[in-house]
């Protein structure tokens, strides 16, 4: 039989019980609907997340740490830093000298990684907020990023705080806190508030700033003194005068990366950039994009048996018509192809109508979330990519083939005899 | 002239319930190419089994059949598939076309098996309806004709792949005696224009007796009586 032939006869089968093709075919359009819905929340959640880092900033930032020379020695270990590098030591500006020797290397900023309270007046902020100092280069880098303010003057005590801060912690608008003093403490609350009061003079845009976008920005000197002042912070006091748990390194290009991530590696240097995070993103959202889609998968699974019933129905109903194909000249396999390509049709036809469906609602929750929830209108909840529309098509042929196939191979193999003289 | 289509010691026996029935019992026949012969018999004397064995629709417990010098014991499922469709047509009491395709592509269908392209079997299709008589027809489904019609069709749709061999079980059947009478005059002719080699088989003696060259009585599986009744031709 021709292609064409096979094709014609198997999809208008389905035309015969109409209602029955149509039951059939909302089973599957709900199924893969659920599926394309489940995995796009999935993948959805992941591009929100990976947004936070992939900012201009992070393209070309590395995170230096210094291995510590022993690494690897039993029973010992050293600085936590996402469990991922290794036992660390601190860095020395001596580090920071070496770094900012190397060609590839635009700017070099030691992180204070000072965690403290902060009070805004007397309105604590409640959970603790990251501090930084910012050198005069690091200030103009900041400018651009300003949703509100300016950056301080130089003697000025300034402060620029992350506009996400404001957001979630009290919803203050940008504008009202300009002006205003917050204080930093460690644990020892009662200490005098003097050394450690700032002015804001701005508000910095949270989402451009990436993994920095929860960080309150005060001048480099003083905030080595805050440091001294408040014994390191909150994460401990371990970090002497002069001494850094990290350091970020700004490459001239993002060509450049894994060229001086390499070096800094020989150079007995621990490292990790915005692509180690979004590996370790990537990996994490797999599993949880593989979970959405084993459930998503259990409807499409269900309305196989919905097929399998139909298919077996079709194949019933058609007994004597099966032995007349055969008396008239039909292979089994042309028998069998008639059906295959009958129960393949359900499944493409459900297939893209459950992409279709899926779209929609995802478009439809989208904005409900939206609405209900005052989500921005910039965040990603659903995303369908081509590879799930693609796969999620492709799972309902396979499925709907898998369900025509033992009803299929039932109908090829029909004694023609029995079956002409069935009633 | 070797005989077209021969059967040798053929038996076919199949399980009913508890019992094994004996439908062809060691039946030896030849059928000359361009006879009509009628097989008649009470029901269940294996008239109809041995039509099917003919046919390549069922397969023989032991015994041979010889179709134009091939043994058929030797064909694969898909060699015999090629057997019907390039030498027997069947026709069949139920008329057996299919009731969602119209007349014109119930005759087409045996040439769809066959890989025929469209537009050369879409004017098959018409060329047989006419030879039939139902060329205004051709568009009607299956359920908007009358018995005769059905069977008009179904018997174009048995020449439509141009098999030298006719097998009809119980054509008239289910028909009236003028239908029946018009139906089995159509046979003739085919038999007589197209030399095409007829076997049916019938309950009816008289329309046995009075069309074909030949009639073979059953009964048991075996051969009763196997007559020319007008003399060889």
């Amino acid at each position: 039989m021709r292609i064409s032939d096979v094709t014609r006869m198997g999809f208008g089968n389905l035309g015969r019980r109409k209602g029955r093709t149509v039951l059939t075919l909302v089973g599957v359009v709900i199924g893969v609907a659920a599926l394309v819905l489940l995995v796009a929340l999935g993948i959805g959640l992941k591009l929100e997340i990976l947004k936070i880092f992939q900012t201009e900033d992070e393209l070309v930032t590395i995170h230096v740490m210094r291995a510590r020379p022993d690494a690897g020695k039993k029973g010992r270990t050293g600085f936590p830093t996402m469990g991922m590098l290794g036992p660390t030591v601190p860095m020395t500006e001596k580090d920071v000298e070496e770094l900012k020797r190397l060609p590839a290397v635009e700017s070099v900023s030691p992180n204070l990684s000072l965690v403290l309270f902060a009070k805004l007046g007397d309105v604590s902020l409640g959970p603790p907020v990251a501090i930084d100092g910012a050198t005069d280069g690091d200030v103009e880098k900041l400018r651009s990023r300003l949703v509100e303010g300016r950056p301080w003057s130089a003697g000025e005590r300034g402060c620029l705080v992350p506009s996400r801060m404001l957001e979630v912690r009290s919803e203050l608008r940008p504008a009202d806190v300009i002006g205003r003093s917050i204080v930093f403490m460690g644990n020892d609350d009662d200490v005098e508030a003097g050394p450690r009061t700032y002015t804001i003079t701005g508000v910095v845009n949270s989402e451009k700033l990436g993994m920095r976008g929860g960080t309150c920005f005060v001048p480099w000197e003083s905030g080595v003194a805050l440091r001294e002042l408040t014994g390191g912070g909150l994460l401990g006091g371990a970090m002497k005068k002069g001494t850094y748990q990290e350091v970020r390194v700004r490459v001239k290009s993002p060509e450049l990366m894994s060229d001086v991530t390499k070096q800094l590696k020989n150079l007995n240097y621990a490292t990790f950039t915005v692509a180690d995070i979004i590996g370790m993103i990537d990996t994490f959202f797999l599993v949880v994009e593989g979970f959405m889609a084993c459930i998503g998968a259990i409807g499409v699974i269900v309305a196989l048996f919905g097929i399998a019933n139909t298919m077996a129905m079709s194949v019933l109903e058609r007994t004597r018509e099966i032995g007349v194909m055969k008396a008239l000249g039909a292979r089994n396999r042309d028998v069998r192809r008639v059906f295959l390509i009958e129960a393949a049709s359900i499944g493409v036809i459900g297939g893209f109508a459950g992409l279709g469906l899926g779209m929609l609602a995802s478009v439809l929750l989208g904005w409900i979330a939206r609405t209900a929830m005052d989500i921005p209108a910039d965040v990603t909840l659903f995303h369908v990519s081509p590879l799930l529309a693609a796969g999620a098509v492709l799972f309902a042929l396979i499925v709907s083939v898998a369900a025509g196939m033992v009803p299929a191979l039932r109908a090829s193999r029909l004694d023609p005899v029995k079956a002409l003289r069935y009633e | 002239m070797p005989p077209f289509l021969a059967v040798d010691r053929l038996t076919k026996r199949y399980v009913m319930g508890d019992t094994v029935v004996t439908a062809v019992d060691s039946l030896s026949l030849s059928f000359e190419q361009g006879e009509m012969t009628a097989i008649v018999g009470r029901s269940g004397s294996g008239k109809s089994t041995l039509l099917n064995l003919l046919g390549g629709l069922d397969r023989p417990t032991s015994g041979e059949i010889v179709a134009n010098g091939q043994r058929m014991a030797e064909l694969h499922d898909d060699e015999l598939a090629l057997y019907r469709r390039r030498t027997i047509g069947f026709i069949f009491q139920f008329f057996n076309l299919v009731p969602t395709l119209t007349a014109r592509a119930n005759v087409e269908l045996p040439l769809v098996f066959a890989d025929v392209p469209p537009a050369d079997r879409r004017r098959r299709a018409e060329e047989l309806l006419g030879l039939v008589g139902l060329t205004p027809r051709a568009d009607h489904r299956p359920s908007e004709l009358s018995g005769g019609e059905q069977q008009r069709v179904a018997t174009a749709r048995a020449l439509a792949n141009g098999a030298p061999v006719l097998l009809a079980d119980e054509p008239t059947g289910n028909l009236d005696t003028k239908t029946a009478g018009e139906i089995m005059s159509l046979l003739t002719t085919l038999n007589r224009e197209r030399q095409l080699t007829v076997i049916l088989v019938t309950h009816d003696r008289s329309l046995a007796e009075t069309r074909c060259q030949r009639v073979i009585e059953m009964s048991d599986g075996k051969v009763l009586t196997d007559r020319r009744p007008g003399g060889a031709p």
